[in-house]
């Protein structure tokens, strides 16, 4: 009730600034059906990854929710690279992975020459270096999937120097990754080609674990009031247009408002644009 | 008053025992420290010996050493240093093994306990000594790393300063007790016997003489291959190319090198690797004729010269050894006589053979050591499909830069995709002829290039399959096809970019972009970066994860394992972040 009241700040032409003169009944079916549709829908953008108890490696958006959006347009789009349960005795001494992508929809700067990904575009995440081990890591390898040309493939290895102090447990982030989105709408799946994590011996045994891959939603920013952010107000605006053909609603492009579009609204609920 | 003599007889007694007390200490304190020198120091004894001619063969070299300082019982490590690079690292390991490996004859260099054969015993030995390094003196020589190949016992090389009378010679050689063996009038130099063996000293003394330039022992080299003309081809030591043969790789006939070129003589005797199945007379339209009626005769030499570079049989006493002993050469005939001009190689025949070479598929690598600078005719294009197509398909195309001894890369070496290859000399500068200076991807030897050529070619002055060639992008081309099919036959299945063997990198080359063979094939080398299996056992023939913690396990902690390091070409006895780093590069190859 009192997110839905917001409206009342929307200027007094936006067609936003009706759904304020809802009744309470009307304002609950919309939030209602707001919930249903995001827990309950087909689209799956959370990271789907076997459900074991084992060790996992697993990509998420870096955003507070784990769906992984993009805003088109060649914004930064941050996906986290994560590991969940590492119950080796020795711990996690060394990840690598090797993750691929379609260049025409997310892209990382990188250098023609060197095949190096520019500064900052992967860095490491906190977790190999939180109990104190010397991280270096490699700088990162742009080169060509073998298995799709009109793929590309980023390499990124992680290691910790000497035996100690102890390699840690448990979870964390890996590593970040900062694509740049291309112009297209599109929901391309992000795979691991590889992923390995090594235990903290000097044999340095790979540790056995499940990948993931996730689905991305690469979509123009659901900001209609022209606020930078994506607010309640926002998604009410797509809730509004369901059915129609409006071009603004149309998030995912395919000619008319669907619970598709509604969904990816929600989705960047949050996000600044 | 006898109480007085009583007490000064006691105390004289006393002073007496005193005394013997304090010698008889100092007697035990001087026992205890000769005795304890002959232990501690006995490494010291063993090394400080002047060498000499121990095992009576007229060589001074590294068995004799062995004889006064056994490295299996007295720490010796000029002993252990087969190369003589003055360290003891994974190379020395390598270069023992690969005798064994490869069963080559005798040698006792790789002897190093001095039993009389080489085995894994001798490995062994030289682990022990991994990371140490060698200094001097010892043995009496300020630099002990020349044992390594040795120099002639009671043999001493003297220059003398222009202007020397041979009176002032005899003269010193009388002084210093020589006896001249050999004259070198034309320059200024003499062979003569000296009475001792280690000539360490004498040639000090004897460089204080005002009318010596120089004086020094008589080194020995080792003859690599039992080719006549191997002392022509300067350019194989010079590319660092000898130690991977030393480590066995030197060729697989499953690997194939086309020549464009003029043809080759099938009937030349060092040419076995010549393609019993596959060869293309261009000038007459390849595949069209039957295998027995195409004409690869080369009355030009051109083409038989590059062959002979690329592969010409080593060890079989014939003519010269090539950068591969074994290769598949597939000549494809694009090139023809010319009155005015030796040798032309017309457009057309160009495009038919890279038509026919892309229609063979395989192909691991094209020679073309030939070019036009400003090519612009009409089939520049349709070749330039081919070349595009080759490359495509996994074939590494060598072109020759041109001899206009200019900057920039004729055509087709300045195509995107080819690698254009410009020419040095035995100094490393650029051969006066060469081309490609700023523009090439890499550089190799092209002045005086020893090669085979048909006896029946108008090139052959002495009738004999050889001639050396003045200067030429072409032999440089040669060179590097040769290399890159070399490095085929090690590299991983699957290669970053940065690592293809057509892709040249700064770590590869020296001065002037000439190729380092040594380091070029090491960073190539998948095996040298699998050393461990996912669950830490034997090498599995990928490179993964567990390879690479190993090493930044080790890393700084002043621990050693010889299998990780491998930063610089060879290692250099420290495992450090450097090892990481290139260990990094190979992460998720497949070895072959």
């Amino acid at each position: 009730m009192q997110i839905l009241a917001s409206c009342s700040w929307l200027p007094k032409i936006s067609s936003l600034r009706r759904y304020s003169f809802f009744d309470f009944f009307e304002k609950l079916v919309i939030l209602s059906l707001t919930f249903i549709i995001t827990f309950f829908s087909p689209l799956i953008l959370a990271p789907a990854y076997a459900q074991t108890a084992g060790t996992t490696f697993f990509l998420s958006g870096a955003n507070t929710t784990s769906e992984a959006f993009g805003i088109i347009g060649g914004n930064t789009m941050a996906v986290d690279v994560n590991v969940k349960n590492v119950t080796d005795p020795a711990g996690l001494a060394a990840f690598a992975f090797k993750i691929s992508y379609n260049p025409n929809l997310l892209s990382i700067p990188y250098s023609n020459s060197t095949h190096i990904p520019d500064p900052g575009s992967v860095t490491v995440g906190p977790f190999l270096g939180s109990l104190g081990k010397s991280v270096n890591c490699s700088s990162g390898y742009i080169g060509n999937d073998l298995a799709d040309s009109t793929k590309k493939d980023l390499t990124f290895i992680c290691t910790t120097l000497g035996s100690s102090p102890t390699a840690p447990r448990g979870s964390g982030v890996l590593a970040i990754i900062n694509f740049k989105t291309g112009n297209t709408v599109a929901f391309p799946q992000l795979n691991f080609v590889k992923a390995q994590l090594a235990n903290n011996t000097a044999k340095a045994t790979l540790i056995p674990n499940t990948i993931g891959s996730t689905n991305l939603a690469l979509v123009p920013c659901a900001d209609f009031n022209n606020d930078h952010k994506v607010t309640v107000a926002d998604i009410l605006y797509v809730v509004s247009k369901f059915g129609t053909k409006d071009a603004a609603a149309d998030l995912d492009k395919n000619g008319i408002v669907t619970v598709q579009d509604i969904l990816i609204a929600v989705g960047e609920f949050g996000m600044t644009c | 008053m006898l109480a007085k003599v009583c007490k000064n007889n006691m105390s004289g007694k006393i002073r007496i025992l005193s005394f013997l007390s304090i010698a008889i200490f100092i007697v035990a304190i001087s026992t205890f420290l000769l005795a304890s020198r002959s232990s501690v120091p006995k490494v010291h004894a063993a090394t400080d010996q002047t060498i000499r001619d121990m095992n009576n063969d007229g060589i001074i070299d590294l068995a004799d050493a062995r004889i006064i300082a056994p490295p299996a019982t007295v720490n010796c490590p000029v002993c252990v240093d087969i190369n003589g690079d003055k360290k003891i690292d994974q190379k020395d390991v390598d270069l023992i093994q690969a005798r064994i490996d490869h069963n080559l004859p005798y040698n006792s260099r790789f002897d190093v306990n001095n039993d009389k054969v080489i085995n894994s015993a001798d490995v062994d030995i030289v682990k022990k000594y991994l990371g140490q390094t060698v200094t001097g003196p010892a043995f009496g020589l300020d630099n002990p790393s020349e044992l390594a190949y040795g120099f002639l016992a009671n043999d001493m090389m003297i220059k003398f300063k222009p202007g020397t009378t041979q009176q002032q010679k005899d003269d010193i050689y009388s002084k210093y007790n020589l006896n001249r063996k050999i004259d070198f009038a034309q320059i200024n130099s003499a062979e003569l016997h000296a009475n001792q063996s280690n000539v360490e000293n004498l040639q000090k003394q004897i460089e204080g003489e005002p009318q010596v330039a120089k004086a020094g022992k008589s080194g020995i080299l080792e003859p690599l291959t039992d080719d006549p003309n191997w002392s022509d081809q300067w350019a194989i030591p010079k590319m660092n190319l000898l130690p991977a043969w030393y480590l066995g790789i030197t060729g697989k006939s499953s690997i194939k090198v086309a020549i464009v070129d003029s043809g080759a003589d099938y009937t030349h005797p060092d040419l076995g690797n010549l393609s019993t199945t596959k060869r293309c007379d261009a000038t007459t339209n390849c595949g069209g004729i039957l295998w027995g009626a195409q004409d690869l005769s080369d009355p030009i030499g051109h083409g038989t010269h590059m062959a002979g570079i690329i592969g010409a049989t080593a060890n079989n006493k014939i003519a010269i050894a090539g950068v591969n002993w074994n290769v598949e050469i597939i000549p494809v005939k694009a090139c023809v006589p010319d009155a005015a001009r030796l040798a032309i190689c017309p457009g057309p025949y160009l495009l038919l053979a890279l038509q026919w070479l892309a229609s063979q598929g395989g192909i691991d690598v094209v020679n073309l050591s030939i070019g036009a600078d400003n090519y612009t005719s009409q089939d520049r294009a349709d070749i330039e499909y081919y070349l595009r197509d080759l490359e495509y398909h996994g074939t590494t195309i060598v072109a020759a830069a041109g001899n206009d001894g200019g900057n920039g890369c004729f055509w087709p070496a300045s195509y995107p995709g080819v690698t254009c290859v410009s020419a040095t000399n035995s100094n490393d500068d650029f051969a006066w002829c060469s081309g490609g200076r700023t523009d090439s991807a890499i550089s190799a030897p092209g002045e005086n290039i020893m090669s085979t050529v048909p006896t029946y070619s108008i090139v052959d002055t002495g009738k004999d399959g050889v001639e050396s060639f003045n200067c030429g992008t072409s032999m440089a081309t040669a060179y590097i096809s040769g290399m890159v099919a070399l490095c085929k036959t090690i590299q991983s299945t699957n290669p970053p970019d940065s690592r293809q063997c057509g892709h040249f990198n700064n770590y590869d080359y020296t001065t002037n972009r000439r190729l380092d063979a040594w380091s070029y094939l090491w960073y190539r080398n998948c095996k040298i970066f699998d050393n461990t299996s996912t669950s830490g056992g034997p090498p599995d023939g990928h490179v993964d994860l567990n390879d690479i913690q190993s090493i930044a396990f080790l890393a700084n902690t002043g621990l050693y394992d010889s299998r990780f390091d491998v930063w610089p070409a060879g290692g250099d006895g420290v495992i450090d972040s450097r090892d990481l780093y290139v260990e990094f590069v190979h992460y998720d190859e497949q070895c072959q």
